[in-house]
This record gives C-alpha cells, structure tokens and sequence, in this order.
C-alpha cells in the first residue's frame, strides 16, 4: 500500500532529521554566540566519527568506552581549535569574513589530515545486520529509535538548560548582544570555550549514530554541515531552538524528495527550499522578522 | 618539455578563472562560492553543442558565453540583494545545485560517465590539438580576457563597483543603481568563466562532473584571496603560486596517492595564515572591513 | 510652477510596536534652510532615512518637485536630486578624495559595462569636464590641495568637507544635512558653518539636523520641531525662541 510506503519514508525521514537536528543545534550554539560561521563543525563530524572508529575497531576497546572518548575527544577538538584558531581572530576584532574563510580552510587541513591518516575508503562499524521491529506497517531499526530518542532528550535539556540555568541566560544574552554581554561583565572567553565543547559534543552525538548505523568516510563531515546550516536557517537563525526544527524538517523533506524524486536529487531539493526561505521568509520558521534593512540592503 | 607546456596551459585556463572570480571578490566585494559551476556550465555547454550537433568551436563558444551569462542571473537576481552570509549561501546553494544537475541529468550531459570524444577547435583547417599549440592558443585568449577585464576594471564601471565594494549605502545615495551593477558584475565574471570552461573542455577532451565541485570553487577562492583580491597582480600570483604547488610536490616526489590530501592540506593553511597575517593576500589591496 | 521642493503628506513608520514617525507633513521651499530639532529619539534621522529612500513609510506619500517618489528606490532619487549627508560621515575610505568626488556624477551611461568600448572618446571627455567640475568644489571646500590623498587618512573634519564636497558636486535639488557641526573641534565648526553659510547666498535648498541650537536659530528661515516622532512646531525661529515648548520638550515637562 501506497500510504505505509509513504510512511516508512516519513519515519526514516524524521530518524535522519533528528541527527540533522543534533548537529544544527551545535553549529547554531556556536554561531549564534560567536558569531563565527563554523564550518569546520563538519570536520568535528568526521572527527567523532573517526575517533569512534579508532578506539572501537582500531583499539578493540568496549562500545560504551569507545563513545566516550569520541564525545570528549571531540570536546577537547572543539576547545583547540577556539582556542588556537578562532580566539586569535577575535582578539585583534577581524572582520567575520575572515573568520569563515579560515574555518574553511581548517575544514579542508582536518578532512585531508583523516584522509591521509586512515583512507579514502569507507569504513563500517558494525557489521551485524541491525535489529529491527514492527510498529504497524513501519520498520523500525533499533539505532533510528535511538537516534529518535536521543533527540529528545538533547531537546528537553536544551530548554531546561537555555531557561532555567544563569548560563543559558548568558547564551541567550550572547545571542542578542554581545557588545551589551562584554560590556556588562559577563565572561566570553569562558563561555566560548563550553560553547565549543558542547556545540562539537553535540556533533560527536550525531557523528556517533551515523557511524553506528551506516558507517563512515573522510568526506562525511561536509554534506553534514550543509545541512546543518540550511536547517538552522529554515528553522530560524536568530533562536538555538530554530535549529531543532529545522532539522527535523530537513530530514522529512529530504525522505519525501526521495519518495518522489528518487535520491539523487535530494541535495537540490534541500537547496531550492534553502534559496525559498532566503528569498521569502530568511528569519525562518521560527525567527522574529528582523527590519527589513537589516537583512536585506 | 611537453609537461612543461601543459601546465603553462592550465596556468592560462585558470588565469582566467581568477582574474574573473577578483571581479566579483575584489572589486565588488561579492564573496561567491559557485565560480566552478560556470566553469562547468561553459564546458558543458561547448562540449554538449560540438559532440551531439557538430557545431564549430567558434560558434559553441559565443553560446556556451551566451549561456553563462543568462544562467548567471539565476544566482545574482536573488542574491545581490542578502547580505554578506546569506550572498555566500545563495552562491553556495547554487554550486551545489548545479553539480547535481551535472551528475544527474544523464541524458544531456552523461552524468558521472562524463562527454568523451569532445574535438580540438580548427581554424581554417587547422587543428588546434597537444600541449604546445594548445599552450599558445590559450596565451591568446587569456591575453584578451586579461585586456578586456583591465578595461572594464579601470573604465567608470570599474570604479562603482570598488564603490559598492567600499560602500553601497553611500553608493546608492550617489544615484547608482548597485543592485544592476552586481547583476553585471556576476555576467562578466561567469561569462569569462564559461571561456575557460571552453579552453578546458577542449583541451583534455572528456569532461565530468568531478571538475566542477564545490572543491573546485574553494580552489579558485583560495587562488584570489591568498594571490590577493582587489587589483590585477593578486589573482596572477595566486594561479601561478596555487598551481606550482602540486608540481613542487610531485618533484619532492610526493607520491600520488597522497599528493592531492597534502595539496589541499597546504591550501588550507595557507587560507588561515594569510587570513590572519595578510588578509589582502599577497600582492591584492582589499581586506574585506 | 510650485515653489515647493519637497511635499511630505502625512507619512508614519513604526518599527515593530515603536511608532518612530507619527502623522508627519512637510513642506520645503525652494531656496529655504529649514532646521529641523529635537531630543534623540524623536525621529530626526528616521525621516531623513524615508526621504532618501533608505526606509519606506507605513503609511503617506513623498513628493520631490511634484514627483511622487515614495516607492522609488534610494539612488533614482539620489538622481531626480537628493542629496544626503550622513551623520556618521560617510566616505569611500580606500579612495582618494579627487575619485570620491567624481563618484557622485550623474551620466550614468560612460558606467556601462561595455561603454570603454563603444564610448571611449565620450568617456574621456566626460571624464575632463568633470573633473574640472569635482577641482572646482573641492576647492570650495578647501581640500583642492588634498585630492590625490586616500579619504582614511583625512582627518575626521576634513572628511565631513570632503562628504559635502560630494554631495555638492552633485548639484541636488535639496541638500539633507544631518548634524554637519557635530564631532567637530572649533575651527573646523566654523568652517563648516561658513560653508553651509555660502551654500545659502547660492540658493541652495537645505534641510539641517541639528542639536546646536544658536546655530540652528541663525541660519534657518524655518524652523521644526520633533518630539517622540511628532512635529510640534513649524514657524519661524523667533516664533520658537519666544515659545517655551522647546523649554518643556527638552526638560521633559511636555505632554501631548
């Protein structure tokens, strides 16, 4: 039947769309405090992933231990590269241009370094075909029900922590203003530090999944963090939570163009949406509509 | 020797690569992402119209151009007007979407198995074929491209656009109309790209999808800001330092499995010093304020 | 033929739930200084924005010598003839002073793309005739010795002559000065002041923002108003000076 056909798409969608979510929550985290545009993000992807990889398969240690040294590993990444490449472009107040273009070519020295450490080759994880179960007419897989659930939990601790805690209030403070949030006394060079870390957590958290469920490659991390950003746009760029949106979203649009179109265009899909809300509504679903004249000259 | 000519030859494709790519970046301040798909859309274009209707080389060039410059205003329309990191994003966007089109409209332009069998050009019977003559045919036109983009450059509209670079509020309360100006900014630059992409499609005569990624778009980036944007000498020093590079290597006897991660890795880096230390690259005058 | 200039009719802008202009109407005379004052806040540089194009209002029309202008874009209306002056001066900091001038011409065709090579000899003799044009209101201003200088390393004062230089050779029909004395140590306060002085003896029709009262009061044929975006007086200056609403707007003791 046509309908549970759909279905299945649809829920593979939103198992894709919460990993989307997790690692667009991280890029916004970073972007909306820093102001950075961070697309070395991806290569934190594909550094999880590979660390992962090392500690599991390479060192034969035990699952649990392994994903741990991936979270943290990727962390303390994520701290380096604040510290030794971004914070000096902060310091002497560059344009932000220059911070991206940097991040850039991080991205480019992270990818090459993976691939000259361990290949251009794909590498798989697990081996064992994944266990599956039946909910009506719906496989579902036991890694998308955790990538499912793991989305939610990421999701509710984001909103008790954004809400409830002093630092999310300086995130949010960050968010809005960072002039006003240096000016009042609030301590940025710490904040950007847990910033990084969380934000790259948040990708080592995605990386992990995907490298459970369908295993891993150099170039992973690029693709990744594309859609990353189309999904913190489409789900609005000026709140974190924008992302979390977003990139359910982008999970379902991407499932359902394959439905339709067949995967080779999934990427274009992804794109025509992203130019659609550029052009129409660029503070997305979920962002207040700034002054026109802000966004647009 | 013949070696020698080959890469003076590409040295010349991509001289025109960058210097194009510097009318956007460093004159009007547009960082665009997407320069490889006019690349591609004008090898594409030259190799569909001369492989499936037989057309002259001299014809298939005016349309490959033609078509570049009409396909331009695909991007441009939407997004001279989004500021900074939503221009780049747009650009991005349609890097991404253009390569898919290349990769998967497989009745035009074979998809992943690319065009093969693609002819040198004749003129007036004779045929322009090997590194040699090609090295000097291609002298030729990026002579003239070089000649024409000075012209341009130096000519009152060369001077809006450093304006608009500058700055475009003020640019737009002296009466110029800056949304036209990027429109025609983004013409030129893809229409010479679209040239190169012609020189290149007939030069190694198979093109495919792999040499117009979003890779492909950093590179030429990369050429214009460490080479340095903003003036004619920058992006000459960026094509010839960015492409020696790889040659270095290979002497260095670098082997070929690695080469190209060591190559990317030295751009990388050299992106993040020059960005740091040199933001006007080597020999450019624009610091992106 | 009107006399008036500028027609502003009831426009209104609000940002978000702020309303930064209310009911506002204008009429400029041509040859006529009109000062416009008021606290910060009440909606000065707004209307400036709307004039020249950089904010369209909610709600009103805009009319330039009877030409209704409220929907064009800032530069057709930098070409049908306002001239605007920014209060954060605005230069091209990475030319010199001389190109910064000659930006501000009005033959759009020599800009055409492919204009060198169908208009080469037009574009050189365009280029002679203006810049003796641009020589000749540099040294209007006193900079004549300083154009081939880069516009950054003027000083702040020279750059705010080099801005009114611009705006000048441009030759608009309304000139919107928006605080030219401000940021300026003494010397260079009068003469700038004896600019816009001489650029009354020429005519020329001028809207001025600024907070320095005296100055305002001397040189205006008219003065204006401005509190929490309304206009609350519109008349001579004596008729002001006499008045104690300007007392109780800036102490805050007026309520509408």
């Amino acid at each position: 039947m046509k309908i549970n056909l759909i279905l299945q798409f649809l829920f593979n969608g939103l198992a894709t769309g919460a990993l989307y979510a997790i690692v667009a929550l991280g890029f916004s985290l970073i972007y909306n405090t820093t102001k950075i545009f961070h697309i070395a993000h991806g290569a934190l992807y594909t550094i999880a992933a590979y660390l992962l990889f090392s500690a599991f398969i390479l060192l034969k240690l035990p699952l649990f231990l392994s994903i741990l040294i991936a979270l943290f590993g990727t962390a303390l990444f994520g701290i380096f590269i604040e510290i030794f490449v971004y914070r000096p472009f902060y310091k002497k107040n560059a344009p932000p241009v220059t911070s991206f273009i940097s991040s850039l070519g991080l991205y480019i020295v992270l990818q090459n370094l993976i691939a000259l450490i361990y290949g251009n080759q794909v590498q798989v994880l697990i081996s064992e075909p994944e266990k599956t179960f039946q909910l009506g007419s719906i496989i579902i897989s036991r890694i998308q029900l955790l990538e499912i659930t793991t989305f939610l939990i990421i999701s509710i601790l984001f909103y008790l922590i954004i809400s409830f805690t002093k630092f999310g209030k300086f995130l949010k403070a960050l968010s809005d203003n960072s002039l006003l949030a240096e000016i009042i006394g609030i301590d940025i060079d710490s904040i950007r530090l847990k910033v990084f870390a969380i934000g790259s957590m948040l990708a080592a958290i995605s990386a992990i999944l995907s490298a459970l469920d369908t295993g891993i490659e150099p170039t992973m991390g690029l693709p990744i963090v594309m859609i990353a950003i189309v999904s913190v746009i489409i789900g609005g760029s000026s709140v974190f939570e924008g992302a979390l949106v977003g990139g359910i979203l982008l999970g379902i649009l991407q499932a359902l163009s394959i439905f339709i179109f067949s995967a080779k265009w999934q990427n274009t899909v992804v794109f025509i949406a992203l130019i659609i809300f550029l052009l129409f509504k660029p503070e997305g679903i979920l962002g207040v509509r700034k002054r026109l004249e802000e966004i647009k000259i | 020797m013949n070696y020698i000519f080959h890469i003076l030859t590409m040295i010349n494709i991509y001289l025109i690569l960058s210097l194009s790519l510097n009318v956007l970046v460093g004159y009007s301040g547009l960082l665009s992402i997407c320069h490889a798909a006019f690349y591609g859309i004008g090898a594409y274009i030259s190799a569909i119209l001369m492989t499936k209707l037989g057309i002259n080389f001299f014809f298939a060039l005016p349309i490959a151009i033609i078509g570049s410059m009409v396909l331009s205003l695909l991007v441009s329309i939407p997004s001279v007007r989004l500021k900074g990191d939503y221009f780049i994003l747009t650009t991005f966007a349609f890097q991404i979407i253009v390569f898919d089109v290349f990769y998967n409209w497989v009745s035009l332009t074979k998809g992943p198995y690319g065009i093969s069998g693609i002819p040198s050009p004749s003129f007036l019977g004779y045929l322009i074929t090997g590194p040699i003559k090609y090295f000097f045919f291609s002298l030729i036109i990026s002579i003239l491209c070089f000649v024409f983009i000075n012209i341009i450059l130096e000519a009152p509209f060369g001077h809006v656009l450093k304006a608009i670079r500058e700055d475009e509020t003020l640019a737009q309360a002296l009466g110029k109309n800056v949304t036209k100006f990027k429109i025609q900014a983004f013409a030129v630059a893809s229409a010479l790209a679209a040239i190169s992409g012609v020189l290149f499609a007939h030069y190694v005569t198979y093109i495919d999808p792999t040499s117009f990624t979003l890779d492909e778009s950093i590179f030429l980036l990369s050429i214009v800001l460490i080479g340095g944007a903003g003036n004619i000498k920058g992006p000459v020093f960026g094509t010839f330092l960015l492409l020696i590079i790889p040659e270095i290597l290979r002497f260095l006897g670098i082997p070929d499995t690695i080469a190209p991660n060591i190559r990317q890795m030295i751009y990388g880096l050299l992106l993040i010093i020059f960005m740091y230390f040199r933001p006007q690259g080597i020999a450019g005058e624009y610091k992106f304020e | 033929m009107s006399n008036i200039v500028l027609k502003i009719d009831s426009i209104e802008k609000s940002f978000g739930g702020l309303k930064a202009v209310r009911d506002f109407s204008l009429f400029v005379n041509k040859g006529e200084i009109l000062g416009m004052i008021g606290p910060n806040g009440s909606g000065k540089t707004t209307i400036f924005n709307i004039i020249s194009g950089f904010l369209k209002p909610d709600k009103g029309k805009i009319y330039l010598n009877e030409i209704d202008i409220t929907k064009l874009s800032p530069h057709i209306r930098a070409d049908l003839g306002i001239g605007r002056l920014f209060q954060d001066v605005r230069v091209f900091k990475k030319l010199t002073v001389i190109e910064n001038v000659l930006l501000a011409h009005k033959n759009h065709n020599i800009e055409n793309l492919l204009a060198p090579f169908f208009k080469t000899k037009k574009i050189k003799n365009e280029k002679k005739k203006l810049t003796e044009e641009a020589l000749k209101w540099l040294e209007f201003v006193g900079l004549k010795d300083k154009k081939d200088t880069i516009a950054e390393n003027l000083s702040f004062g020279q750059q705010k002559l080099l801005a009114l230089a611009i705006i000048l050779f441009s030759n608009p029909e309304i000139i919107l000065l928006d605080e030219p004395l401000s940021g300026l140590d003494p010397q260079m306060k009068n003469k700038v002041l004896a600019l816009i002085l001489k650029l009354k003896e020429l005519g020329k029709t001028i809207i001025v923002i600024e907070h320095l009262l005296d100055f305002v009061f001397d040189i205006s044929d008219r003065v204006i108003l401005l509190n929490n975006g309304k206009k609350v007086y519109d008349g001579s200056p004596k008729g002001l000076q006499k008045n104690h609403l300007l007392m109780d707007i800036f102490t805050g003791n007026y309520a509408e």
